[in-house]
């Protein structure tokens, strides 16, 4: 039978390499400032921080199935749970929690307790509009999409803007079969 | 958090179990049939161009997977042969073999599809593989200059690869198995006294060459 | 009573002030601020006066007045700290301790990466920790 998935990515967190928590924290912090001196708009930074996080989550996917020997998921709430306790555990160090689940299990939410992404970070009044961490929902989104899970992530709480927690919902729009890739006219 | 990739890949690779010398090619294919990479190491006849011969290989795999699900007597929902399969339907094989080579099969659930053809009397290659997709994310997939999906150029993924797969590193645990398999114990120990390199760690190439020597005096 | 606590950037700019009293002398306590900043500069550029206090960040007492006290701490980027207080019996050790928190606290403000350097604090989160630990320290131990 294929190895057992991880339930939890404590083994895997413990034999990756890590960077310093403060050095990651404020060199995303500087990646933001320079994205809201350069294009203006708090807007455009949202959309280019969720572009930045798509293109880091079609690479990220691979190296979290080569060391998280993860199989395929059964089915979307598989893979939920995978993100929050495995997925996260990996890359950010924390572990985020799965609920607010609707009826045909497409739609839920991760709940960040902790995000070290924000640690130092207090939003500016010209900047309210602007989803900080809004890297992760690309990154969600590109990761699912290359395991041909089109998904909407959406920020629905935010801690920066006063909410408790930090919470992400993840819209299952359709899964994507399995094309032949050529034409046949060749 | 992983940024500056580290240089120790996996634990410790598995011995590329006869594979040796016994490689033929390698593909590797991304979801869309795009072939990022081809090494060969021993193909004496080649019948098609190798546009044709990827897409070849690919189809091959890809038909051969929606017949494996369509066969699996264990699972109800299976859909119709030919329908495109969703993630997480339909099940996989790992290898095929003929009477003149064998075919190992590996896919990610990212769709990357590592296909090793070898010598039809190569053992189980699933951990090797999986070695191979590792070193694939070390090499291709971290590299910031790389564009997913394209063909992969990179020097040093190529050189590692072939290293690992004609198991340069490994090749000289096998010539002191088969040294102590045909020799007493005392005429190996004096044969490995002029060679105090084989236990430095660093040795690893001169080991092999000594060993290759001795293999040499053995079958004299 | 600490009645205020100020940041001062290393060209003397004021980066955070700010005055615990009710009374309305916010303008006096600057100007005690400002006079203090002097005596910076003379213990820094003077280092025989403070003998072996050579590589230590807080500087200590810089001058009492008849309601005041005045201490100095200067970090080794040259942002000085002036803390003014009424308590006129006060240890060096609770103050030193008031410094290194209220340090700590200037250096998550400065983390921010909305935060300009060399530019004033204008953070929230900052002003409410400054205040709490403010708050939490008495020096009238002794009394």
């Amino acid at each position: 039978m294929a190895p057992a998935v991880p339930r939890s990515g404590d083994a895997i967190f413990a034999n990756v390499e890590r960077v310093n928590a403060e050095l990651f924290t404020l060199t995303y912090g500087a990646i933001v400032r320079q994205l809201l001196t350069d294009l203006e708009e708090v807007e455009e930074v949202n959309k280019q921080l969720d572009q930045m996080g798509y293109n880091i989550g079609i690479r990220l996917i691979d190296e979290f199935l080569a060391k998280s020997n993860v199989t395929r998921c059964v089915d979307f709430r598989e893979t939920a749970e995978v993100i929050a306790k495995v997925g996260f555990k990996m890359f950010l160090g924390v572990t985020a929690s799965v609920s607010n689940w609707d009826t045909e299990g497409t739609c839920c939410s991760l709940i960040l307790e902790d995000n070290p992404l924000v640690d130092f970070v207090e939003l500016p009044d010209t900047c309210q509009g602007l989803y900080y961490c809004n890297i992760l929902s690309g990154v969600v989104r590109g990761a699912l999409e290359m395991v041909s899970m089109k998904t909407e992530v959406t920020w629905v709480r935010d801690m920066l803007r006063g909410d408790d927690a930090f919470e992400l919902q993840v819209k299952l729009l359709k899964q994507v079969p399995e094309e032949y890739p050529y034409k046949d006219d060749e | 958090m992983q940024f500056f990739g580290g240089s120790e890949i996996s634990p410790s690779p598995p011995v590329p179990t006869a594979s040796g010398n016994n490689a033929h090619m390698m593909y590797i294919f991304n979801r869309n049939g795009v072939c990022l990479l081809y090494r060969e190491w021993n193909r004496p006849l080649r019948t098609l161009n190798s546009n044709q011969d990827h897409k070849l290989m690919f189809g091959l795999l890809f038909s051969l997977k929606s017949l494996t699900a369509k066969m699996d007597p264990s699972s109800a929902e299976k859909g119709n042969l030919g329908v495109p399969q969703l993630p997480g339907q339909g099940c996989s094989f790992h290898s095929f073999r003929t009477n003149t080579y064998k075919l190992s099969f590996m896919e990610s659930p990212s769709g990357i599809k590592i296909i090793l053809v070898t010598h039809p009397k190569a053992s189980d290659l699933r951990d090797s593989l999986k070695y191979i997709y590792n070193l694939y994310v070390e090499y291709v997939v971290k590299n910031p200059l790389y564009t997913p999906g394209t063909p992969i150029r990179s020097e040093l993924f190529n050189t590692t690869l072939d290293q690992y797969v004609r198991g340069e590193r490994n090749i000289w645990y096998t010539r002191v198995d088969m040294l102590l398999i045909s020799k007493p114990a005392s005429e190996i120990l004096l044969l490995c006294d002029a060679s105090f390199e084989l236990f430095s760690p660093k040795g690893y190439r001169v080991a092999s060459f000594i060993c290759l020597i001795l293999d040499k005096c053995i079958h004299a | 009573m600490i009645v205020c606590i100020a940041v001062v950037g290393h060209q003397n700019n004021p980066l955070y002030i700010q005055s615990f009293t009710e009374a309305d002398d916010a303008l006096k306590l600057h100007h005690i601020v400002h006079c203090s900043l002097d005596v910076v500069d003379e213990r820094v550029n003077n280092p025989k006066k403070s003998g072996p206090m050579l590589n230590e960040t807080f500087l200590g007492l810089l001058y009492p007045t008849e309601n005041y006290k005045v201490y100095g701490y200067l970090t080794n980027t040259k942002v000085k700290f002036i803390l003014v207080t009424t308590d006129l019996d006060v240890r060096d050790a609770d103050v030193r301790n008031f410094f290194r928190r209220f340090h700590s606290a200037y250096l998550d403000a400065v983390s921010n990466p909305f935060h300009v350097p060399g530019k004033k604090i204008t953070s929230k989160t900052f002003a409410e920790r400054v205040t709490n630990i403010v708050k939490s320290v008495s020096f009238h131990t002794t009394g």
